[in-house]
């Protein structure tokens, strides 16, 4: 019965990931359309803010991340 | 071939010298040990009036989009994004997400709620993670 209710469990929370349900697991196609037509919003800065980024040598692209 | 005098042809091979101040050295300060980029942020509506007064504070919901560009007319090759979610989703960061996305704003790179992301925004902390104009 135990094992019956913990496989109940799983199967539901693996369908509420799926369906981008629980906070925080919004599937990506969802997250990227929340942000189409950003520059539509508002300007958080009238002219372009220079940030550097520590150079290690790695790929630039992770350190951004 | 004078007026191309960055190219030499030599049996069997070619070489081509590109000068010291052009190309992606460009990207590199004078100390090596940064890369300048520049930055333009976006806010929602949700989050808009986060950023009236300081220390910010955004409500959930608030999207910030910040560019990465190589220079004002290039187009963007990065998208670095923060989601403010329930304090809950992430206690360490008030609830931000952060998120890398292709320029275009197609294609999820990479989402997180702490590592390299926080570890830089944590300075921000009192700024709810958010850093203020002229350190974005």
């Amino acid at each position: 019965m135990k094992k019956l209710s913990l496989a109940t469990l799983a199967i539901a929370v693996a369908a509420a990931f799926a369906a981008g349900a629980l906070p925080g697991n919004d599937n990506h196609a969802q997250v990227l359309d929340q942000i189409s037509g950003y520059r539509l919003w508002t300007k958080v800065n009238a002219d372009p803010v220079k940030v550097e980024i520590p150079n290690t040598g790695t790929d630039i692209a992770s350190l951004m991340a | 071939m004078d007026g191309l005098p960055n190219i030499i042809t030599t049996q069997p091979s070619t070489r081509i010298y590109f000068p010291r101040d052009s190309g992606p050295s460009r990207r590199r300060k004078d100390d090596g040990k940064h890369v300048t980029t520049l930055g333009f942020g976006y806010v929602n509506e949700v989050g808009r009036h986060g950023f009236e007064r300081e220390p910010f504070s955004f409500p959930v919901g608030t999207v910030i989009v910040r560019e990465r560009r190589w220079s004002p007319s290039s187009d963007p090759d990065r998208l670095v994004v923060m989601i403010k979610r329930e304090k809950s989703f992430n206690r360490k960061a008030n609830g931000w997400e952060f998120l890398t996305i292709n320029g275009a704003g197609t294609e999820i790179l990479k989402r997180e709620k702490d590592g390299k992301c926080l570890k830089c925004h944590a300075s921000a902390a009192q700024n709810d993670f958010v850093f203020p104009m002229e350190q974005r």
